[in-house]
């Protein structure tokens, strides 16, 4: 019974254990299987992707030095605006056509820098330049040509310079010196003196070429100065600086002045029948001073730096007013124009009348200039009828000397015309 | 007796059902896992109760075009239209290259593209769900890259960037 029993229960727990094998193989396989994802992978296609492209280049803009022609342009990008990685610029001899030329200088090659260089070492001509942005092997399309950019090479000659001959107290804060060059060309003017100092200025050439300036030369020291001028032409070409345009000039900024005045009986200067103490024919003043004086600025016929004496029949009129005041007149015919001034005599040498000194031939009164002794010297001549001296004797006094306006030294200084006392004497 | 045969039936009986529940799992359980691992192939997948199409790579439409444009040293987006032909949505598990990148033939001086299609990480990220039988723009940021190698011819063309792509639902 127990034996029947053992074999009855055995095929009932291979049963059980199959069915348990059974649902633990569906769980364990069908269930995993269930939760996987379907799939399927595409027999091919295409996507795509699209390429951005470089923008035409900015026409550049030009300017001109020397032989260099600087571009600057606006800076070049994408069509959808990304910036570009460098440049080309070339140039041409003409706005259309022609022949491409590579730019030198710091535009050679592809540049990176700017947007902007410098081409250097230009030929002379006039040039035309583009731009075109690169980005790695990408060209952008070459800009327009640019305005022309006029090149010259040639550097302008030495200007003219024209100074004054003396720089005087009038003119030393502005000297005028002018010349010729290159219309347009700038001028670079150098004032020296003697210890080298100097003094610069730039003008520059107007349309015609002429220039200008009006150069301040008071911190100059007195003496010869030099001037030298260099121009540099519109195209930047300078001039040669060791063979410049040059003049010269003298300054005397010394004002002249009055250093003595004399009265003179004829008796000592050759004159007969002269007495000492009166007005007499043969007596005269003498006017000494610092320098010499501009000649022409005394008498207009008069030569500037020479001697000169106006002695002719009636040319000059010596006066002596009521208050003993020595004046003369010279003849139109003689000086178109005279200056020469009033000499207060200090004492009393009028008596009536017009009293004149004139004459003609060796009695005529004279004028006379000594440019080395630097004197002015009247001399009276015959009495004019009309008139008579003191005749008391006038002892020795002090004269004075009031200059007309407009008496110049060689500078052109003017001599001051305040009254300027003498020396104790007498005619 | 009886009992016995009984039993031996039921030994039988449970013989039996092992071995057909021992088939079916293992006809179920290979059709899964066909299902589950096959990437490539004809595009059609296979399961066990029902058949999913290969989604497709399909011709662009009007109105489609990059947003991002390519530039030496420089990336930018692909696009490919995709048709699920299937009466279920899927997801777009995957892009791959499948060929060499070339340019439209209106560029046809460009030869060097320098143009690299870089496969996003699959899954994609964000996913990508094609609705039931519609065609949808996928735009694959970033994915497409040029080298500084690419010829000037090459401004301004559409590269044509050969994928597979799969789908999964």
């Amino acid at each position: 019974m127990s034996h029947r029993n053992t074999r009855q229960a055995r095929p009932r727990l291979r049963s059980r254990v199959a069915v348990i094998v059974a649902g633990v193989a569906l769980l364990s396989w069908a269930g995993p299987g269930a939760s996987a994802f379907w799939t399927a992978a595409s027999n091919g296609g295409s996507a795509a992707a699209a390429a951005d492209a470089v923008a035409a280049g900015a026409t550049p803009s030009v300017s001109v030095s020397a032989g260099n022609v600087s571009l600057a342009w606006n800076a070049g990008t994408t069509l959808a605006g990304r910036p570009v990685s460098g440049y080309k610029v070339a140039r041409y001899a003409s706005t259309s056509g022609g022949t491409k030329v590579p730019a030198g200088g710091t535009c050679a090659g592809t540049i990176t820098a700017g947007p902007g260089c410098t081409d250097q070492g230009v030929p002379t001509g006039t040039w035309h330049y583009t731009v075109t942005p690169v980005l790695a092997q990408w060209n952008g399309t070459e800009s327009a040509r640019s305005a022309g950019a006029a090149v010259d090479t040639t550097p302008p000659t030495a200007p003219t310079v024209v100074a004054p001959a003396y720089v005087n107290s009038t003119n030393v804060t502005a000297v005028p010196v002018s010349g010729t060059t290159e219309p347009g060309a700038s001028i670079a003017l150098t004032a020296k003196d003697g210890a080298a100092h100097t003094i610069t200025a730039t003008v520059t050439a107007n349309g015609s070429g002429a220039w200008n300036a009006a150069v301040n030369l008071s911190t100059l020291n007195d003496g010869a100065l030099t001037y030298s001028a260099v121009a540099t032409d519109t195209a930047g070409n300078q001039g040669n600086p060791a063979t410049p345009g040059t003049a010269s000039s003298v300054k005397d900024v010394v004002v002249p002045t009055v250093t003595k005045i004399a009265l003179a009986d004829a008796g000592t200067t050759g004159k007969n029948n002269s007495t000492r103490g009166k007005l007499d024919p043969g007596d005269n003043v003498t006017i000494t001073f610092f320098e010499a004086l501009d000649a022409s600025t005394i008498c207009t016929a008069w030569a500037a730096g020479a001697d000169a004496t106006l002695n002719g029949s009636n040319q000059v009129t010596v006066n002596i007013s009521p208050a003993n005041s020595l004046s003369v007149t010279v003849a139109g015919t003689a000086c178109a124009t005279s200056r020469i001034g009033a000499v207060a005599l200090g004492a009393t040498y009028y008596g009536s009348g017009t009293l004149s000194y004139g004459g003609t031939g060796v009695n005529a009164s004279a004028l006379s200039w000594n440019a080395t002794a630097k004197t002015l010297t009247i001399t009276l001549g015959a009495l004019v009828p009309g008139g008579s001296p003191s005749n008391a004797n006038q002892s020795a006094a002090a004269p004075s000397f009031t200059p007309d306006s407009g008496i110049k030294d060689l500078a052109g200084n003017s001599l001051a015309i305040t009254p300027v006392s003498g020396s104790s004497s007498s005619f | 007796m009886q009992s016995t045969r009984s039993m031996l039936r039921g030994t039988r009986l449970a013989g039996s059902a092992s071995a057909a529940a021992a088939a079916l799992c293992l006809l179920a359980g290979g059709g899964t896992a066909y299902a589950y691992w096959a990437t490539t192939g004809t595009g059609t997948g296979a399961a066990a109760a029902a058949t999913m199409h290969a989604v497709t790579v399909d011709a662009f439409v009007a109105g489609d075009s990059n947003r991002t444009r390519l530039v030496p040293g420089g990336t930018a987006d692909v696009i490919l239209r995709t048709s699920n032909p299937n009466a279920f949505a899927v997801q777009l598990y995957s892009v791959a290259p499948n060929g060499a990148v070339t340019a439209d033939p209106a560029h046809a001086g460009c030869t060097t593209t320098g143009v690299s299609f870089a496969a996003p990480a699959a899954p994609l990220a964000p996913a990508v769900t094609i609705p039931a039988n519609s065609s949808l723009l996928v735009t694959l940021p970033g994915t497409a890259s040029m080298s500084a190698q690419s010829q000037s011819a090459c401004q301004g063309a559409t590269f044509k960037v050969p994928v597979t792509v799969e789908a999964r639902r």
